[in-house]
Order: C-alpha cells, then structure tokens, then sequence
C-alpha cells in the first residue's frame, strides 16, 4: 500500500447464511440440532479495487448485489470470508442517519450522542456543534425533544451530524435523499465541498446523476463481481441500459404470461359453450332493438352484452360498441416479423388487426391511436382520414395490417387503441388500452415530452 | 489488546454519551422522573421488611438496615447481569450500521448501572445518619474497593451472557430464573450463620458471597472487612472480567450477520 491509496480491497469474498427456519429458542435448537436448514448465498465473490487519497467513487447496482455489503467491510462492521481490506486513515461511514437517537432528549444532547457514537470525541463535539446547528437551520427547536419533530426536521438533524464528522475517508450508503428540494441540495453541495478538502468518498447510490456529479469513478457490481469499473457517464450508460432492458424483459413476460391466462380462460369459456352462446344469441336481439330505436352515434353500453375480448388483447381493456362487428385479433410486430411489445425510438412497429362482422358491411372505417401509460391521447388515425379504399366486412374474419414505419414516440409506456365504425362514425366495436407496447429509452441524454420532432440549431 | 485500549480511549464519549443516554432517558417521560431510581429500591425493602418481620420473622436486628445494605449492591449485580445479557441485542441497529468497539456496550451499561447504585448509596447514608445507627469512617475506606471488585465481577459476567444471547436469546430468560435462585443463595434476607457450616464450602463458591459479606462488614457490622474475604472476592473478581473480555472478543465478530 503506498502512500497515496486511501482504500485497498483485494479479492474479498463474504457468503451469507440464510437460515430457511432460524430457530432462536431452545426448544427449536434442541430439536433441530445439527440439521438446522440453511443456505449459503454468495454476496461477494472476488471484488478487487483500489481508491486513491481525494477520489471519490462510486458503487452502483441492482438491490442485493453487494455494494452494501462492500461498504459494511470497509467500515469493519463485517469481516471478509476472504481477501483483505485496507483502509487509511480515519473512516466515517454513514450508513445510518441518527444512530442511538433518544426520542425523549433534545437535539442538542442528540447531537452530542450521535457525534460520539460517530467516534467524536468531546473536544470535537464541542468545536462542530455550531456548524452542526446552523447547517440543520433548527436553532429555535434545538432545545426541544426530539420526538416532537417531524419527520424531515429529524432526518436533517441527523444528517447534519453526519456530513459535519470529518475524516479521511467517508462511506456513504444512499442517504442523500434527505429532506426537501433545498436541503438536500445544500447536502450535496456541502459533500462537494468535503471533497475538495481531499477526502476520500466511496458512495453507493441510486441516483445516477448524484454520481456523474461527484464521483471521478464508478463500480458496477453486479452478483458478487465487478460487472464494469470507469467513469460514470459511461459506466452508468450501461447499468442503465441494462437495468431497462431488464425491466422491459420483465414487462414482456407479464404480458405473455397476461395473455396465455387469457387464452386459457377464453379456452375454458368455450368449453362451457352453451353458457357463451345464449348471451350472444340475446345480444343480437337487443342490437336489433337498439339500432332501430336509437340510431345514435354513442351506445348506452347498459343495454348490450360485451363479447368476450379476444386473447390477444389486453384484460384491461374497455370495449364500446354495436358490435356488429367486432375486433377479433391485435398483434404487433417488429422488423424482423416477430410478436414484440418493446421497440425503440425510429422502428418499425407492424399493427395486423383481424375483425368480422355478424353481417356484411360496406364502407366501414378502422382507426388506429395510441395513448400514453398516463392517459394522453399521442395520435391516432383511420382509413377515412388516410383516404384508404373502402373496407368491407363480411362474416369471415378479415385481416388489415397497419405500420408506423418509423416511431418517434419517446421512452415510455403505450396503449394501442382500435376503432370500428361506419362512414359516419357509429361505433361498431371501440378498444381502448387493446394492447400496451414500451418504448425503450436509448438516448440518456434526455429529450423530453411525447414526440421526437425533427429540429436544429442555427449559432 | 494495546490497540483496542487506545481505540476505546478514543471512544470514551461514546461510552459517557450512552451512560448519559440510560440514566437520563430511562425516566424522561415518566412525571416523577429520576425519582425512581430511589423509590424502587425503598419500596422493595418495605415489602421485605413487613415480610420478614412480622410474617416470616428473621431475628435480625434492625433487619431494615440490614437488608438494605444487602439489597442495594444484589440489585446492580442483578440488573446488569439480567437485563444486560440483551445490552448487545438491543443496540441491533447501532452494530448494524456502525462500526465501533463493540465491547462498549456492556461496559457502558454496566458502569450506568454502577453509578445507579452510588446514586442509591446517598439514600444509605442518609438512613444510616438519620436512624442514628452510625457508621465507622475507617471501616467506609474500604467500601471503594468492595464496590469495585462487584464492578469488575458484574462486567465480566455481563460481556459473557450478553455475547452469548446473540446467538441464543432464550440465556436473557434463563437468567431471570437463575437470578432469582441466585438471589436466595446469596446471604441477603438471612445471616450466612444460618447456613450449616459443613455446605458453607459450597455456598463460598458463589462470587457473590464475599462481596454481599463484606458489604454487611463494613455498613451494618460496622468493622474492617475480613481481608481474606475480600482477596478472594477481587480474585474471583478478576479472573471472570479476563474471562469476560475473551468470550466477548472472540464472538463479536459474527456479532452482524447473527443479529
């Protein structure tokens, strides 16, 4: 170790014991003695890495895989099973705001405990107090007990002793996020300010932007092992990358699962045949009933039975309509040809919609749109608008296919809705929510709003 | 060890700051406050005293007095093996998240618990003046070091119970059962002549007894403490504090992952 390394961690490897039962009492310890149940999950398997005097890093990844846990040994709360670590000079690790509080004692004697709990002697105490109060900006309260504040005033009072501890190297373990707007901004500015007195400052964090900011380095660990180690923008590129392909994957899955459960209620619906066929049959007589007395665009939904969604759509959805014709199919695909509900900005999306009608119909009109996961109407469009040839429906089930040929909503998750009408917009058959897509987030740098739009700067 | 001295040295307000914390929150909410600390013990010995006078009479002169220097010293010795055996458990959150020299909670709650009773002995005195029953001024200098060897004797037991109910949390409920044993073995309500002399052997094995004997020398006696007495007390003393550290030191290491 020479002189200019403040941290060294070499090899270190940590195995949890996770105890399917724990059995604390007697009773459980004597009658499962010897066989108690346990599984070793690996935390840690192998982290090497090294930080200078007055570098800053950071340490990202996903929940439980292992950033804690490094941090919890570079403080000497945990032991290595293996490997060593080094650390010089004197460690502050914050990892829990407010250590030792006592509800019923004031803030000043709080501030006094949880100093010296930090490893603050009395002298130090003494010397930061002030700072301590002002930067909490609690001075009219610091004399009342500290279970009469709230919430926020407790976590700044604990934050301040904490950022105010000054040492050689400081842990921080995702307690940033303390307080409102303008405290927490004083915090990371004051964490700046630590900094360039040369403290060294290993950070775990899940704000991405909080590390750009401070940190010269950030580790990507990821199942026990550093995944990636570089600069932040780079290194937070990929873990983000990742992370959302992660998530989407995840979302896709959902939906399969979503729909095969559709399938397989839709499969059982049928097997009881009888049971489906006589609401259709009392559909159609009160259709009849319907258009003859009421030929109006908008349908009383109370007065007719809404047939069974078809499988490839969305349970969620919400259905409107005459129903003398209706959807039968949604499905999207990507350029390749493949069933897809995750596209990036700029793909292709192929829409192939199948309906049939209960009788034949001339000059209908079919409608494509897209909201957004939060309810804004993106765009939508129909047959009519796009001045496409008429359509017919016939009793057989027909099929349209529809392309955006080329995407530019931004990240964020969609809804397809589908419309059917006739030439003057009675609603034969309205999804709503029919089908929901995702749009990945490629470009970290960040547009914002709904739309790419094509744009450029002129100096 | 030289290292972990300066380390605790270093930690020294640390320790204040959790004495401070147990005496002074313990009653913070409570309306008479600090008072209890006080009335706990004196409405103890009432209930003793009618007990032991007028349904199961003991024979003991000024059997009050007596049982009040007996009690006072078995109540710190009780508590800080009792209730300090969760001392660690307790601090869950604190060895969780933060490093420090583990070993300072025992000793911490153990010294809040000392100073508890010295705190009590103001109350001792004052009986002793105000009853006019006296006190022999040479035989006091020497109630320093019995307090001290209890000290010693009570930490080194609490660092064992409270390392080992990490790991098995029924040891706090046990002893509850073995200190109220322990309690009728220790010549407290009675006078050690009422024990026959050929088990007297036995009953000597019990730490406690000299310390409790020399207690009784000094205030209610009124003489020197029997020296061999108390050598025998400060060794026993002694021993169990090394003892203590060892256990202490050697399972605190998987003190986290166990909590």
């Amino acid at each position: 170790m020479t002189d200019d390394d403040a941290v060294i961690v070499r090899n270190i490897t940590k195995n949890f014991r996770v105890y399917s039962d724990k059995g604390w009492t007697l009773k459980e310890r004597l009658v499962t003695a010897g066989r108690r149940k346990y599984q070793t999950r690996n935390i840690l398997n192998g982290i090497s890495f090294q930080v200078k005097k007055g570098e800053a890093v950071g340490l990202i990844g996903k929940n439980g895989c292992g950033k804690s846990t490094t941090l919890k040994m570079l403080a000497k709360i945990m032991c290595p099973d293996s490997g060593e670590v080094y650390v010089q000079g004197k460690v502050s690790s914050l990892l829990e705001l407010g250590a030792g509080f006592h509800p019923d004692m004031s803030g000043r004697e709080n501030i006094y405990l949880n100093a010296s709990i930090l490893g603050l002697t009395k002298k130090e105490i003494e010397k930061k107090i002030d700072n301590i109060i002002a930067f909490s900006e609690l001075e009219e309260f610091i004399e009342d007990p500290v279970r009469t504040y709230s919430s926020g005033m407790y976590m700044r009072l604990a934050f301040s002793v904490a950022i105010n501890v000054n040492a050689d190297v400081l842990l921080i373990d995702e307690i940033l996020g303390v307080g409102d707007v303008s405290f927490q901004k004083k915090c990371f500015e004051r964490l700046q300010e630590i900094k360039t007195y040369g403290t060294t400052i290993i950070i775990v964090s899940h704000s991405l932007e909080q590390l750009e900011a401070i940190c010269n380095r950030c580790i990507w660990i990821c199942d026990g092992k550093i995944k990636e180690e570089g600069l932040p923008v780079i290194v937070n590129a990929h873990y983000y990358k990742e992370m959302e392909d992660q998530r989407l994957q995840k979302c896709k899955k959902n939906l399969i699962a979503e729909t095969q459960c559709n399938i397989s209620t839709d499969e059982r619906e049928n097997s009881n045949s009888q049971t489906i066929a006589i609401p259709d049959e009392s559909a159609g007589s009160i259709e009849v009933y319907a258009e003859d007395t009421k030929p109006e665009f908008s349908q009383n939904k109370f007065d007719i039975e809404v047939p069974v969604l078809p499988p490839s759509i969305n349970k969620s959805a919400t259905r409107v309509g005459t129903y003398e014709c209706e959807f039968t199919g949604l499905y999207m695909k990507n350029k390749n040809g493949n069933e897809d509900v995750i596209f990036s900005i700029g793909d292709c999306i192929e829409i192939i919609i199948s309906f049939k009608g209960n009788k034949v119909i001339r000059g209908a009109n079919i409608s494509v749109s897209i909201t957004r996961a939060d309810g804004v109407y993106c765009y939508g469009t129909n047959t009519r608008f796009d001045k496409c040839k008429d359509i017919e429906i016939t009793l057989e089930e027909n099929e349209i296919k529809f392309y955006f040929d080329n995407i530019k909503l931004l990240s964020g998750t969609y809804f397809i809705n589908l419309g059917l009408y006739d030439s003057l917009y009675k609603e034969y058959d309205v999804i709503w929510r029919a089908k929901k897509f995702y749009i990945k987030d490629t470009n970290l740098n960040g547009e914002c709003g709904v739309f790419q739009m094509e744009h450029h700067w002129i100096y | 060890m030289f290292k972990s001295v300066i380390e605790l040295v270093h930690y020294r307000e640390m320790m204040v700051s959790l004495i401070r914390r147990e005496l002074r929150g313990k009653y913070k909410a409570s309306v008479l406050g600090f008072l209890w600390t006080f009335l706990n013990p004196l409405f103890q010995i009432f209930i003793y005293t009618i007990v032991f006078s007028f349904i199961l009479q003991s024979g003991i002169e000024h059997f009050s007095i007596f049982l009040f220097i007996g009690l006072i010293p078995w109540n710190f010795f009780s508590v800080s093996i009792s209730s300090g055996a969760s001392c660690v458990v307790n601090q869950e959150n604190l060895i969780k998240k933060i490093y420090f020299p583990r070993i300072i909670l025992p000793i911490s709650y153990v010294t809040s618990m000392f100073i508890n009773m010295l705190l009590t002995f103001i109350v001792i005195f004052a009986v002793l003046f105000l009853s006019d029953y006296g006190i022999n001024v040479i035989a006091v200098c020497f109630l320093p070091a019995v307090m001290i060897i209890e000290y010693l004797l009570a930490l080194g037991i609490c660092m064992i119970v409270s390392a080992i109910t990490v790991y098995f949390r029924d040891l706090e409920y046990i002893l509850g059962i073995i200190n109220m044993a322990w309690m009728y073995l220790t010549p407290i309500l009675y006078t050690i002549d009422r024990i026959p002399e050929n088990v007297r052997v036995f009953f000597n094995l019990n730490p406690m007894v000299p310390i409790i004997l020399a207690y009784q020398q000094i205030l209610y006696y009124k003489e020197l403490p029997d020296m061999g007495t108390l050598l025998h007390a400060g060794t026993i003393g002694i021993v169990i504090l090394i003892i203590g550290i060892f256990v202490f030191n050697r399972m605190q290491k998987k003190f986290v992952e166990e909590l």
